[in-house]
């Protein structure tokens, strides 16, 4: 655990270091971020100019799910983003080859090789939003809410990144899978609509067959108090239940590397 | 003591064929014909420790798939593999610690860092200690001549560099096994030569076991004593080097550029001619006459310039097959 920590520490200060060396990257990436970042917030205050509550959300509470997404996205994308999107280029130039023959755990190596520094600057940002969000809001935020919010904070980067390892190392053998692997990024903008919009079976699917509630919906009604104990327990499960699933995808496609490739 | 030991290997990889055309697409799509390629078909050999061993043989002839099912990346097919004791597919930490592996092709330095990170990364993976691993790097930076190179972003070194880097980063935990493929693909002369003087040096002083393919006769001649030649999957041959470049490579190539021109009949005298123009003509010529033919021709034209060349690896395992059975029958295992 203790070596994992030290080599994690390695890479992510090889990945600021690489950083440094791309200054220019760095700030191009922050501009964007921020122009985005208003647009976004602008656009709910547009929306909010016409209507009251959206699925019973006031514009506070969208305000807190619109910065739950650029916070979780902003995680995602830093500590794993670079990294899945360099996972299939890994393998069709062999250089897997090495990693296989290293003493290290080959998930946590090619998870986590790259920590990418510029999508901070959404976390941060996003920080701001949800610090003017909450002060909007009816109800103050307690302790326990705040816990909670940062518990499924945690929830909802674990969910998005083994969804996305779980579509890479199905890419790993099937060969080719057009688009799929934009899954991550479709999983991000529809979370940026709370899923109470939606009913019936819609509302369902999009719970606990593509769990897009957990990555942004869950998280907010955490913070406001608003989460019953199932869906926390619920978002538990199925934080669990990816990251095995993902674990079991990545070992078959280990073999089928190890058999297949020369 | 047996370092590395090979029973019966195979490996055959699962291809699938496909006709021509659309409804040949089409079949292929709803009825896939596979078959099997023989990468590495039965093949046995044991290395002793310390040994310094040359995998030989022409493209696609199955040197890499050996190593790699050596250094535990693919699983065989069949038979059994022992490389310090530990079954290398099994991938066990402990055995990791031990081996590495070098590929001419491929890198693992990172590419927009000085070489000096890749290593420091690699220190903690292998947990070498502080003062092991300042003693290792100050040694192989001196043996390897990279003191101004190694704070250097590695995409702007040489290929040579990197290469030297590659080996560094390889090393820094002192295998007590080396894999390397094609480590001196696509460098110059000067370069390929400090690349052999280094692998020799680390054998001596670390009495480490090492198996290095290449298609370069020279990294082979200058380094092993022993050449396992791999064609096809099989093995053709195991043994000492110098009977398989006498044997199968009893010729050189004599390349002479004249200062007038020359008619191509009175070059037949001297040897073989390989390709012909008026002034600049190749010659095979064979091994022991070569002093003697050279001498020859100095005597015989003016003569600006005379180079002599050893037979491409390739073109030795070529003559090695052509010639047949003998082949066969000098399989040692």
């Amino acid at each position: 655990m203790q070596r994992y920590a030290r080599l994690y520490l390695a890479f992510a200060k090889n990945s600021f270091l690489n950083a440094l060396e791309y200054r220019l990257s760095f700030t191009v990436w922050s501009i964007a971020t921020i122009c985005y970042a208003v647009v976004y917030v602008a656009s709910v205050q547009i929306i909010f100019g016409h209507v009251q509550t959206i699925g019973g959300w006031r514009v506070e509470q969208m305000l807190v799910l619109a910065a739950t997404v650029m916070i979780v996205d902003g995680i995602v994308e830093s500590i794993f983003g670079e990294n899945m999107n360099a996972l299939s280029g890994l393998i069709n130039r062999g250089e897997l080859d090495f990693v296989l023959s290293k003493p290290v755990n080959t998930r946590f190596y090619v998870s986590t090789r790259k920590f990418d520094w510029d999508p901070l600057v959404q976390v941060v940002l996003g920080g701001g939003v949800l610090w003017y969000a909450v002060g909007l809001l009816a109800e103050p935020v307690t302790w326990l809410g705040a816990l909670l919010y940062l518990g499924m904070v945690v929830c909802a980067c674990l969910i998005a990144y083994s969804l996305w390892f779980i579509i890479i190392s199905v890419t790993f053998f099937v060969g080719r899978l057009n688009n799929v692997a934009h899954l991550y990024y479709n999983l991000i903008e529809a979370s940026r609509v709370p899923t109470d919009v939606f009913r019936g079976a819609l509302r369902l699917g999009l719970t606990f067959l593509l769990p897009v509630a957990f990555i942004a919906t869950v998280p907010s009604q955490a913070l406001m108090g608003l989460l019953s104990p199932t869906f926390a327990l619920a978002a538990v499960a199925m934080t669990a239940g990816l990251l095995i699933l993902s674990h079991l995808f990545w070992q078959l496609a280990l073999t089928k590397y190890s058999s297949a490739s020369s | 003591m047996t370092a590395i030991s090979v029973k019966n290997l195979s490996k055959y990889y699962e291809v699938h064929q496909k006709e021509p055309g659309l409804v040949g697409s089409l079949k292929s799509f709803v009825l896939r014909k596979t078959y099997d390629v023989k990468a590495v078909d039965d093949i046995s050999f044991t290395i002793e420790s310390g040994e310094l061993v040359g995998f030989l043989g022409p493209n696609g002839a199955g040197k890499t798939t050996t190593l790699k099912v050596l250094s535990g990346l693919l699983y065989p097919t069949g038979g059994d593999v022992s490389v310090l004791g530990y079954t290398p597919w099994q991938r066990q930490a402990a055995f990791q610690r031990r081996f590495a592996l070098v590929m001419g092709q491929k890198n693992q330095v990172w590419w927009d860092l000085p070489p000096m990170e890749t290593f420091l990364i690699n220190k903690e993976i292998y947990e070498v200690p502080d003062a092991q691993f300042r003693e290792t790097l100050d040694e192989l930076v001196q043996i390897l001549e990279l003191e101004k190179v190694i704070n250097v972003q590695a995409r702007k070194l040489s290929l040579g560099e990197r290469m030297k880097c590659e080996l560094l980063a390889a090393l820094l935990h002192r295998p007590q096994v080396l894999f390397l493929d094609e480590p001196t693909i696509g460098l110059d002369v000067v370069m390929q030569q400090n690349i052999r003087n280094f692998v020799r040096e680390y054998n001596a002083r670390y009495g480490a076991t090492v198996i290095l393919t290449s298609h370069y006769m020279r990294d082979v001649e200058a380094l092993c004593d022993r050449v396992l030649i791999i064609d096809h999957g099989h093995l053709v041959f195991d043994g000492d080097l110098d009977t398989v470049v006498r044997r199968y490579a009893d010729y050189k190539f004599m390349t002479v550029t004249f200062e007038s021109p020359v008619v191509e009949a009175a070059l037949a005298a001297y040897g073989t001619v390989v390709s012909y123009r008026p002034r600049t003509t190749t010659l095979r010529i064979a091994r022991d006459a070569v002093p003697q033919v050279s001498a020859r021709l100095l005597q015989d034209y003016p003569v600006l310039d005379l180079n002599i060349v050893e037979p491409e690896v390739d073109d030795v395992v070529r003559q090695l097959f052509s010639g047949g059975k003998p082949a066969y029958a000098e399989v040692v295992s």
